[in-house]
């Protein structure tokens, strides 16, 4: 009985995280327990999660993108531009997604073609996206012309919660389910636990990992969106910080940094634990640079805690 | 046997991990200038008497004497010290550091400033190596040696260090015949120089011929001490199974039918040079070579994991293209690639997803993988080839080599292949596992597969075989029949010490 709670600790412990930060902030905030708290919760970690859908399915194949925080400019940059230039609403939101999609082609041709390694690519796309960005905005800050577009950050469904935070869990929960179910989704885990296994058996390694790169992409261009329309404006650098979050946020759900394990209802699950916490600081009046610190803490701990979950799943 | 206390005594070693006894009241003894085979199938717990006696391990129970000094080996490093060293399977040494380097690695020479004196290193490695009869450029990088001679270097600084015991790990598991005789000849060098050998080995006829005892374990216990010139290899193979096994294993060998794959003038540049090769139904055609003569390469070529320049490729006299392993799956061509942790499985998934990996297609339903089906799919094979798991859902990891063969073969013959290549089907895969893979091919060949069977163990190519094509620097130098099959001819070919021009390739069985 014991031995089954310590595995199933070892395997899930981030629930626990989870259930722990909410009793907690239920009992130090009278705010914290009721359900507008918790729809602002959700609303405020929704951008990240969409990354983070990205992310993850990434991290499963063993591959990272660091460039998604650019991305999410690049994207908000794209659209609000091309509604200034005239472009109707389908137009100027297929902009910023395609640009995007096209960073992550971009990034997953580099790295197949050069088989180098693909934190460093990203992080070098990542720079080249942001004078993009610079170059365009001229380092203003720019407002979206279509107020329709605005109801994509901003809405809610019937009064409730937030679309975005609707389009955030149904992708994390549909791509989960297509991670479980489907060849393709079974053929990522084991390019993640041994790309050479996964080629001599038959599945077209490059391929797949490309098609990762260009989901990346679209998730970062997609989050772009959301938070351009939920700030009405945009900035070279508005999704700053968001890379470093989308991978806390991962490992923290569950998802190995060493490939091959983890999934998208893991992420939800790391992400609220994030939104938790933040929301909880906040409500504690915290000044922002301890809020910065519990962040790097908590990056630390996680990732330190999967490097050391990997030597004992290895040992034992 | 001298009055005086034996170099090395572990007595009443018992180990216990959490949940298993490992060992158990073990005695082990080693004299100077012996070579002590050490034998047992997998898991009867040799790794572990080994790990024990360099350091890695600490016994649960039991002492271990040094001349007959009580001794505590707490770490590799104490190991090391006290003059034991193990060379081990997958040598561990710097590859981008010269040979001399890895020789003197971390007590190198220096001259009056401190700096590393290359040319002192250079002149005292060569020294070692001379010693031993090995000639290798100590100036060399280490990566760009071959595993024979990184074995040699490894050898050459143990004895630098001035080591007592050696302990062999199945040295030549990745060796050529010709490197292994090297190995052997050094071997016996290392014998007059009254160090004590250790030698770990599956291969029975090598044990024969190097050792002079030997030490048989079963199940954590050891089942038996001999001398060398006592035993036979039933003998030996009694005490490692603990049940009497019929020599080696007798081929049924069924009908030989017509032409399945055909290989015409096949090259690749600098590996493979016209390959002229026939496979045909029912058939086990062997691949004899030397390591680096080209055999994993032209496996490569037909599982369409190495782009070809020249030649073509028939199956049932159609010409195929195949570029990607995804292509020759479809085509019928299965490969069972030597390195079975690392490219064979994925170590960390379970059995039954390493056994339906290459058929998800057949358990679809509505796009989805249907894991009802696919669970039953991978039990029927689990039975089938007697695959020894807990549970279809046990991470491969943890089986047996033999186990994860089985797995590995289960996993291609899943795709009902019209062709397998398998290349090394039983190393390191003890005696009774080794047999009833070596069945199971012969079932596989009288159902009609046509296999392409690549070995290094001479026994295995000529028990095994119809017909053997002999490789020598990427070109079939000879097709051997099975009237004329001996180590001896096979030998001579491999070596290139005989060369004839091929013959048109005729079956005759």
């Amino acid at each position: 009985m014991l031995q089954t709670v310590g595995k199933f600790i070892i395997n899930y412990p981030s629930i626990i995280i989870l259930v722990f930060l909410i009793s907690l902030g239920a009992f130090i905030s009278p705010v914290f327990f009721t359900s507008r708290n918790f729809v602002n919760i959700l609303w405020s970690v929704s951008v990240l999660g969409i990354i983070a859908v990205g992310q993850t399915v990434l991290l499963i194949t063993g591959n990272f993108d660091m460039s998604v925080a650019y991305i999410v400019g690049l994207s908000g940059i794209t659209t609000v531009m091309l509604q200034i230039n005239g472009a109707n609403l389908i137009t100027s939101v297929a902009g910023g997604l395609a640009a995007g999609v096209i960073i992550g082609f971009l990034n997953g041709l580099i790295i197949i073609r050069t088989n180098a390694n693909a934190f460093l690519v990203t992080l070098g796309t990542s720079a080249l996206v942001y004078s993009i960005n610079l170059i365009l905005t001229q380092s203003k800050t720019w407002y979206a012309q279509i107020d329709a577009f605005l109801i994509l950050g901003r809405g809610k469904f019937y009064g409730t919660i937030h679309y975005s935070v609707i389009i955030f869990l149904t992708m994390a929960i549909f791509v989960q389910i297509i991670l479980r179910r489907t060849i393709f989704g079974r053929s990522l885990y084991i390019i993640g636990h041994n790309p050479k296994a996964a080629k001599y058996s038959g599945i077209q390694v490059n391929r797949l990992k490309f098609g990762v790169y260009l989901f990346c992409g679209f998730c970062a261009g997609l989050a772009g969106l959301v938070m351009t329309a939920r700030t009405g404006s945009t900035v070279a650098n508005a999704g700053v910080g968001l890379e470093f979050d989308s991978l806390i946020v991962s490992v923290l759900g569950g998802t190995s940094l060493f490939g091959g394990k983890g999934g998208t209802i893991r992420t939800i699950i790391g992400i609220l634990i994030l939104g938790v916490i933040s929301n909880l600081l906040i409500l504690l009046n915290i000044q922002y640079e301890a809020q910065q610190i519990a962040k790097g803490v908590v990056f630390l701990t996680v990732v330190c805690a999967d490097g050391i979950l990997e030597k004992k799943r290895r040992s034992s | 046997m001298s009055e005086s206390s034996p170099l090395l005594w572990m007595k009443g070693i018992t180990k216990v991990f959490p949940g298993v006894r490992a060992l158990y009241q073990v005695d082990f003894q080693l004299e100077e200038g012996e070579v002590r085979a050490l034998v047992g199938e997998n898991g009867a717990g040799k790794s572990t008497l080994i790990k024990i006696l360099s350091g890695v391990y600490q016994p649960t129970e039991g002492e271990i004497f040094l001349n007959g000094k009580k001794t505590v080996i707490d770490h590799p490093s104490d190991a090391r010290k006290m003059g034991i060293a193990p060379v081990h399977q997958e040598v561990n040494l710097e590859p981008y550091l010269s040979v001399a380097e890895n020789i003197f690695l971390d007590r190198q020479p220096t001259n009056r400033f401190g700096l590393i004196d290359y040319k002192k290193m250079e002149v005292d490695a060569s020294f070692w190596l001379d010693q031993m009869g090995i000639s290798i450029n100590p100036g060399m990088p280490l990566g760009m040696v071959s595993i024979a001679e990184k074995q040699m270097v490894a050898i050459a600084q143990a004895v630098s260090l001035d080591a007592k015991i050696i302990v062999f790990d199945e040295p030549t598991s990745s060796l050529t015949q010709k490197e292994a005789e090297n190995l052997f000849t050094v071997i016996r060098k290392l014998r007059e120089k009254k160090i004590g050998i250790i030698y770990i080995s599956h291969r029975l006829e090598e044990i024969f011929r190097i050792c002079t005892t030997l030490t048989v374990m079963r199940d954590g216990q050891v089942t038996g001490n001999e001398k060398i010139e006592n035993v036979t290899t039933e003998d030996i193979i009694r005490m490692m199974v603990g049940r009497e096994l019929k020599d080696m294993f007798h081929r049924k060998r069924c009908y030989v039918g017509d032409p399945v794959l055909e290989i015409k003038g096949l090259s690749v540049k600098g590996i493979l040079n016209d390959i002229d090769l026939v496979l045909h139904k029912g058939e086990i055609l062997g691949l004899s070579g030397l390591v680096g003569s080209g055999r994993t390469e032209l496996a490569r070529a037909i599982f369409g994991d190495l782009p070809y320049q020249k030649g073509e490729i028939l199956l049932n006299g159609e010409k195929i293209n195949v570029h990607h392993p995804s292509e020759s799956i479809q085509n019928g061509i299965a490969l069972i690639p030597e390195d079975r942790k690392e490219i064979g499985l994925v170590l960390k998934q379970s059995v039954m997803k390493n056994i339906s990996v290459t058929v998800l297609k057949k358990f679809l339903k509505f796009g989805f993988v249907d894991e009802k089906k696919e669970r039953k799919f991978a039990s029927e094979y689990i039975r089938q080839l007697a695959i020894k798991t807990p549970s279809p859902d046990q991470e491969a990891q943890f089986l047996s080599g033999g186990n994860q063969q089985r797995i590995v073969i289960a996993k291609w013959l899943a795709t009902n292949p019209k062709v397998l290549i398998i290349d090394e089907p039983t190393r390191g895969i003890d005696v009774g596992a080794k047999s009833e893979i070596h069945e199971l091919l012969d079932q596989l060949a009288c159902k009609g597969m046509a296999i392409l069977m690549i070995s290094s163990e001479l026994p295995e190519i000529l028990t095994m075989s119809d017909r053997v094509a002999v490789m020598y620097q990427g070109r079939i130098c000879e097709i051997v029949y099975r009237k004329d099959f001996s180590e001896e001819v096979i030998v001579s070919f491999a070596t290139g010490q005989k060369i004839r021009p091929l013959q048109k390739d005729v079956v005759v069985c």
